[in-house]
């Protein structure tokens, strides 16, 4: 089946109304998974993103590998994502890098100390993904929704 | 792997799915069903040998590398943010104490160092490097003070190994040096998620902790001993084919395929038979309430062991081979483990059969009669549950071994059972310590045990220490 893809709105403006709460984001810490403005992606499952993030391979479109991101250790954005996506907790995750490290030499996706970086680095980096806060959002990058859903839907669950 | 010897010694297809569906949008809400997005199908993500031709790779530095990128991002470097990709040297090691309870005049003394003792164990140094374009090498190699200290027991009794060696850089003073293992040495190219290819020597990918086996990982003190006696050959030198198929969001479906050298006395430069070894290994990962993991490996091979002879033939000199010892063996393996918050349950169980051939029947050492045919067969299940304090998890383990006895060769090859239950604590108060406390119940079934090493039970109280470093 042919895709087409959607290329034509800016990303601020897609940021606007997918997101519209971005304007006014609550202290409550929501966080949104990012791409490259131009990249094809609008849409990732739960499932695709806890596989990029424990470093499997998985391709995008194009046949371009994803390759995660990750905001640094301690952060309450990488807390809330590892809990969400990963399933486990700092300490859990930790250990579990430790262990897939004996095991057979697999890697943490690479942590990137600040936002501003964080958000260059997935705009010039082939199928980059990572994840910001909505109040970190920029036109640089483009909002992905997670199983189709944005913040504004019940159930979000990077919240 | 390599654990020391404890009580227990003597005692991981193509049916790739696309993983998002483009249906989720019917699931949006409709506050964020805008037109221009409904009309516009979204691209999600797919496995690699899905993805979509059609759709133009929007992102123009395709071949930007990290280093291009840290040029171009000018004052804060990527790679600064982190340790250097290309090489990366880490490992993990492991001491600790132990005491064993056994009857005075058991046999299993000459095996196991009954005294309270502390020891070093493992010491494992990983080389690890990015070689980029998808390709990559591990190196993993362990230092050990072995073969000193090594026991041999022959009609002369117990005998020590001794390696001492007259050390030059101090006046000729004796020193008792000790060796390198290899425990694997490969590279491996992806070249999807559904194919890898790796060459040299791997952890054949059977069970958890077969390739799961550094110490800090490993949640008791040592293995269970239906690891450590190689049902199926711990490592193999060959090509392995592996590549995982996401069937849907939250099942994965993975596979090995190995051919190598299979078991053989050297079996990591040699075959001595052309016999290729063959392993297959199917596993299925289930992550929703908790993550099931469910394995099933089988290995196929024929092990040889031969002299050479050399005979002179009228002028000319001929190298004839007589085999020492040969059987064909096919063996299975069970595992299971499954996670949910705290809770740890795992379980492995591996059958072989050996058949040895007409000609590469050996005899039992030390008597008149041939070695017969084995079937061995050993399990164990684990439970455990760790908590968020000092990430302390108390556990249980249970594990059994039948096989034919073929060590004491003043009994007759029958059937012996070993059941070992422990019950520990293990502790990882940070990341990359484990602490380890566990006491050991090892009981014996055996016909004729009188004046065996299994004639009574053994215990023993073991501690650890292991780190990743």
């Amino acid at each position: 089946m042919k895709r087409r893809v959607f290329l034509g709105a800016s990303a601020a403006a897609a940021t606007h109304w997918l997101w519209p709460e971005s304007a006014g984001a609550s202290s409550a810490l929501v966080l949104v998974p990012i791409v490259a403005a131009g990249s094809p992606v609008t849409d990732i499952s739960l499932g695709t993103l806890r596989r990029v993030f424990t470093s499997q391979p998985v391709s995008g479109p194009g046949g371009v590998s994803f390759v995660g991101f990750n905001q640094p250790a301690g952060a309450r954005e990488r807390e809330l994502f590892d809990r969400v996506v990963l399933g486990m907790g700092p300490e859990e995750a930790a250990r579990y890098w430790v262990d897939q490290r004996i095991r057979g030499g697999v890697r943490p996706p690479r942590s990137v100390p600040n936002v501003a970086l964080l958000r260059q680095v997935v705009v010039r980096y082939p199928g980059a993904i990572g994840y910001v806060a909505l109040s970190d959002l920029d036109a640089s990058v483009r909002p992905v929704t997670i199983n189709g859903a944005g913040p504004a839907a019940p159930g979000y669950p990077l919240r | 792997m390599t654990t020391r010897p404890g009580l227990r010694r003597a005692l991981a297809l193509s049916v790739l799915t696309a993983l998002s569906r483009a249906s989720v949008a019917a699931a949006q809400p409709k506050q964020e069903a805008q037109p221009e997005i409904t009309a516009q199908p979204q691209v999600t993500a797919q496995p690699e040998a899905t993805a979509q031709p059609t759709v133009a790779p929007s992102i123009p530095e395709q071949s930007v590398s990290l280093a291009d990128l840290d040029s171009q991002l000018g004052a804060e470097p990527l790679a600064a943010a982190e340790p250097a990709r290309g090489l990366s040297v880490y490992g993990f090691a492991d001491a600790g104490w132990h005491k064993y309870f056994l009857r005075p005049g058991s046999l299993l003394r000459a095996n196991l160092y009954e005294d309270n003792t502390f020891l070093v164990g493992n010491l494992n140094v990983y080389l690890s490097g990015e070689l980029g374009g998808g390709w990559r090498s591990l190196v993993e190699v362990r230092f050990t003070y072995l073969p000193n200290g090594s026991r041999v027991v022959g009609a002369g009794g117990v005998q020590r190994t001794s390696t001492d060696a007259a050390d030059y850089t101090n006046v000729s003073l004796p020193r008792q040096t000790g060796s390198i293992l290899i425990e694997r040495a490969w590279i491996e190219y992806a070249a999807s998620a559904a194919l890898s290819l790796r060459l040299g020597s791997w952890l054949t990918p059977y069970g958890i902790w077969n390739e799961d086996h550094g110490s800090p990982t490993i949640i008791p003190v040592t293995r269970p001993y239906v690891i450590g006696l190689e049902f199926l050959p711990e490592r193999q030198t060959g090509l392995l084919l592996s590549g995982s198929a996401y069937l849907s969001d939250s099942l994965t479906l993975g596979y090995s395929l190995g051919i190598s050298n299979g078991r053989g006395p050297i079996q990591e430069y040699a075959d001595l038979d052309e016999n290729k070894a063959v392993t297959a290994r199917l596993q299925l990962n289930h992550h929703g309430a908790g993550d099931l993991h469910l394995g099933a490996a089988a290995y196929l091979g024929r092990y040889t062991n031969l002299d050479q002879v050399v005979q002179a033939s009228g002028d000319t000199y001929v190298i004839d081979e007589p085999i020492r010892e040969q059987y064909d063996e096919l063996s299975w393996a069970l595992d299971a483990r499954y996670l949910i918050g705290g809770l740890h349950l795992q379980s492995e169980f591996v059958l072989s059969q050996r058949k040895f051939t007409e000609r590469g029947r050996p005899m039992r050492t030390g008597s008149f009669e041939f070695q017969p045919d084995d079937r061995r067969l050993g399990g164990y299940v684990l439970g455990g549950y760790r908590f968020d304090w000092l990430g302390i998890m108390p556990y249980a383990t249970a594990e059994f071994t039948s096989l034919l006895n073929y060590w004491e060769t003043f009994r007759s090859p029958t059937r012996d059972v070993m059941t070992v239950y422990a019950l520990g604590i293990n502790s990882r108060p940070t990341t990359n310590v484990t602490l380890k406390l566990e006491g050991n119940l090892g009981l014996f079934h055996s016909e004729h045990a009188q004046g065996s090493g299994f004639e009574h039970p053994a215990r023993a109280i073991q501690a650890q220490v292991a780190w990743a470093f």
